[in-house]
């Protein structure tokens, strides 16, 4: 190869390391824009940081971070933009070393986007942000650049227990952290949040507490699980089986096993080999501890064993972790109800489609189908509101009325399914699930966002309306997306849930009503409820 | 339900505006350009768990450096404790043995019952000019347990130096070439990994964590691949070799930890530049254990020997005939003692 060949080889090779460079810089230049430097009070002098996460101003930071000002609730947040602004702390996970909080004086916010953190790799660069020794004046962020050197670490945690800030199947990065630079986001080069940087590992004792190349982050996806829960404005607490496993040779072994306890439930024996938790290969203990460390109370998770050659795979909710804190954390209801608006505006917002939503709506041609066993009974007719939101459902002169907060909910589920139409529960409880879809605003006493649930595969927040006595229904929406997942029915009198699937949506983000549902009970019986068209026809 | 309008056609507030753009996703491959080296080293490199003393941590890293399961280590407190455990990068423990130390290196070879292990080849570090990449593959503050891969980190070659250090108040022995970076490496259990190049060719093996005699400040350091290969030339323990060869005058096979004649004690002897005699452990059916020695006791004198430091007390021993009884005056606590002490036959 010529001189000038290699030369302009070389040239090619720069161009490109500035090219990558400038991208760099320019994914870092935005995300610095949402780094939050955290203060507990206005004197600036104590705090650590964070990270808004959400438009309206919605942030992620340690729980130890915000520990400070627990009582109050109230803190400030500074911005790249030079500002101080009002922060309100909402959730809390101080099992995981996370909290939630809103930052207020702005209507929309600049956000970053979550990450997959199950997709990261060993060796990838990684930046973190956030105000280390509180340096930042401005609130501009320092920006420290590494790799991740060890992904699935555990980390014990504190307190009696060690049930208190336990950073399991967390993120180790060379990446500098210094005190101060808890709670801020630890970023990928393409600007998504992947973790929230919290712990480091010094040489105490022997040098200061400063970094030596060792810094440990929350891995989003832990963190995600519990978002429905800390939007909601909870404690959160996390999952245990309530069993102990050990190495005997290379097979993990149940050896303890809690009374009443969910391995109990589950059906585990002392003896039995762990194979599969959760759907990951476990090979020690700390593998267990890292995969239910990151999981929430009541978390339904799958276990795979081996006893006596066979293998069995069973499924439980898990049972939750003792959490020792010094005063109880109340719910603001005031806020749990404006989220659970939040939830069920997606599917109403207004203005654009006002003249159709809400009670007062033109008549709708609906096919109404049962289904028990073998027999399927087909019938149209039409659903009519009135403007006190009373619906009334009519075929060939003869009709129903409901009003909505009639408790007839389930009242005569045992009513014969041969009924068909004329079943009063069904079409009760079709108006209760849909009601605050169309009309957000009914939300009030009664109602709450339980938090978080994986539902169809899929990390979701729970609405929880109590109807009457003894009387719910939850909803369960697709966290990420919105979308309403399913709606169960429950009657303490009449156990065995009612789940009600509304059909998936067809475009993704775009949420619209879903104009065909499926009613399932425990008994078998299925029926499915078509929007056709409306009276005059128009579809 | 094509053809057939929704029920109701609902507007959504698109939740996207704000958020900040994602870069393309080729910034965050699957594959890394290091992945290879990364994995390649973390392959090589195992963990080691031995003995502690005061902040001597009781863990560490080694390499590979024979298919037959021969390991380089830094010297350490943790190769003095009654046994040292390595486990392997797929998670497989293994006792082992010291074949051979340098005292001037620093250096220990161990060797462990296992086969077919993949290893390091010796090539050399001349190759690398500063600023080229660095890899560092070690087990700093045992974060990584069991068959976990062993911590990595990423930095340059910042230059190369010879060593003038101290380790606490004391000199450290090994004053050669080493290969500096701005990989931080001087952390607890990280003496003993390796240092690797871009395409995870072994460059050097991190040394025990030193300070500066010039700056004070703790060096981030590394022997160069060919100062391990000399050490194991000398220890004649290169791989492939078969023939014993002399040993080099810097090497010492199987130095007894405790003085001999044995006593069957070990003395607290870390730091400061001249340790009192204090007795930090009594091996059990021992000489010193028939004589009532007990950790914590400070020894004043010996054979009618007065013995202030560590290093009188060795030559002091050293001076003992095995099975004649000699006195040894000791303080316990606010009491001075007097045993009757018989030494043995120093361990083979």
């Amino acid at each position: 190869m010529s001189a000038s060949a290699v030369a302009q080889d070389d040239d090619a090779a720069l161009a490109a390391v500035r090219a990558d460079e400038a991208r760099r810089v320019a994914v870092f230049d935005q995300a610095a824009q949402v780094v939050v430097c955290i203060f507990a009070d206005r004197e600036l002098s104590r705090g650590g940081s964070g990270v808004i996460i959400h438009q309206d101003g919605y942030g992620l930071t340690n729980f130890h971070v915000v520990a400070e000002f627990l009582e109050t609730r109230r803190g400030y947040g500074g911005l790249a933009d030079g500002r101080l602004y009002p922060l309100r702390l909402l959730g809390i996970d101080p099992g995981g070393d996370v909290a939630l909080f809103k930052l207020e004086g702005q209507d929309r916010f600049d956000f970053a986007p979550l990450g997959d953190s199950d997709q990261l790799h060993v060796g990838q660069w990684v930046a973190a942000m956030g105000n280390p020794f509180m340096v930042a004046e401005d609130f501009a962020p320092t920006i420290t650049l590494g790799v991740i050197s060890g992904l699935h670490r555990y980390q014990y945690g504190r307190g009696e227990e060690g049930s208190l800030l336990e950073y399991a199947d967390c993120i180790q990065v060379s990446t500098s952290i210094n005190p101060g630079n808890s709670g801020g986001p630890l970023f990928d080069l393409a600007g998504r949040v992947i973790g929230i940087n919290g712990r480091a590992s010094f040489d105490d004792g022997e040098r200061r507490r400063v970094n030596v190349g060792l810094g440990y982050a929350v891995s989003i996806n832990q963190i995600k699980r519990f978002l429905p829960a800390l939007r909601a404005g909870r404690l959160c607490e996390h999952g245990t089986l309530g069993a102990t496993v050990q190495l005997a040779g290379d097979e993990l072994i149940f050896n303890a096993i809690q009374g009443l306890s969910a391995a109990e439930r589950a059906g585990v024996q002392l003896g039995d080999e762990l194979l599969v938790l959760a759907g990951r290969r476990v090979r020690t203990p700390n593998d267990v501890n890292n995969i239910l460390a990151t999981l929430p109370a009541d978390w339904p998770v799958s276990i795979s064993l081996r006893r006596d050659g066979r293998e069995i795979t069973t499924a439980v909710r898990l049972d939750r972790l003792p959490l020792r804190m010094p005063q109880p954390y109340v719910l603001d209801l005031e806020h749990n109800h404006a989220e659970v608006r939040k939830l069920f505006e997606r599917y109403s917002s207004r203005p654009a489609a006002e003249a159709e939503t809400g009670v007062g709506r033109p008549a709708w041609r609906c096919r109404f189908t049962q289904t028990i066993g073998e027999q399927t009974d087909t019938v149209e007719l039409t659903v009519s509101w009135d403007a006190t939101g009373t619906m009334r459902v009519e075929r060939g002169g003869e009709g129903l009325t409901f009003e909505l907060g009639d408790a007839v909910l389930v009242a005569d589920v045992d009513a014969a399914p041969s009924a068909g139409w004329r079943n009063k529960t069904v079409w009760s409880e079709w108006q209760h699930i849909t009601a605050p879809l169309l009309s957000p605003d009914m939300v009030g006493l009664g109602w709450e966002l339980l938090g978080s649930d994986e539902v169809q595969g899929k990390i979701a927040s729970i609405v929880e309306w109590r109807v009457a006595d003894g009387q719910q229904i939850r909803w369960a929406f697709d966290y990420e997306t919105g979308r309403l997942l399913e709606a169960r029915v429950f009657d303490a009198r009449h156990p065995g849930a009612v789940v009600w699937l509304p059909d998936p949506q067809p475009a993704p983000g775009r949420l619209v009503f879903p104009d065909r549902w499926t009613r399932q009970t425990g008994s078998g019986v299925r029926t499915v409820i078509e929007m056709v068209s409306d009276v005059e026809g128009t579809p | 339900m094509s053809g057939k309008g929704p029920f109701l056609t609902l507007a959504f507030v698109a939740l996207c505006g704000a958020a900040l753009a994602v870069a393309s996703a080729d910034v965050s491959p699957a594959g890394g350009p290091f992945d290879a080296a990364i994995e390649k080293a973390q392959q090589r490199v195992v963990k080691l768990y031995g003995g502690s003393l005061g902040r001597e941590k009781g863990y560490g890293s080694g390499i590979v450096v024979s298919a037959d399961g021969k390991i380089v280590t830094a010297l350490s407190i943790l190769l003095e404790g009654r046994t040292l455990r390595v486990v392997l990068p797929d998670g497989r423990r293994f006792p082992a043995r010291i074949v051979a130390r340098d005292r001037h290196r620093q250096l220990a070879l161990l060797q462990i019952d296992a086969f077919g292990l993949p290893c390091f080849e010796l090539k050399g570090s001349v190759h690398l000019r500063p600023g080229d990449w660095l890899i560092a593959a070690a087990n700093p503050f045992k974060v990584a347990d069991g068959p976990e891969p062993v911590s990595v980190s990423l930095g340059v070659l910042s230059g190369r130096t010879r060593l003038a250090a101290r380790r606490h108040a004391q000199d450290f022995p090994y004053t050669g070439p080493v290969l500096l970076t701005d990989v931080i490496v001087a952390t607890a259990g990280s003496a003993g990994g390796a240092l690797v190049d871009a395409d995870g060719n072994l460059v050097g093996l991190i040394g025990k964590a030193v300070t500066s005699k010039q700056t004070n400040t703790w060096l981030n350091y590394a022997l160069p691949v060919e100062e391990v290969a000399a050490f194991l030339r000398e220890s004649s323990a290169e791989p492939g070799r078969e023939e014993p060869k002399t040993v080099g005058a810097k090497i010492i096979f199987a130095l007894p930890v405790a003085p001999r004649p044995n006593l069957g004690i070990r003395l607290f002897d870390v730091g400061g530049r001249q340790p009192p005699p204090y007795v930090e452990r009594v091996r059990p059916d021992s000489p010193a254990w028939h004589a009532g020695l007990r950790p914590n006791d400070l020894i004043l004198s010996i054979d009618g020997q007065q013995v202030v430091t560590c290093a009188d007390l060795r030559k002091a021993v050293n001076k003992l005939r095995p099975g004649r009884p000699v006195p040894l005056v000791i303080k316990r606590r606010e009491e001075v003692v007097t045993l009757e002490l018989t030494p043995e036959e120093p361990s083979p």
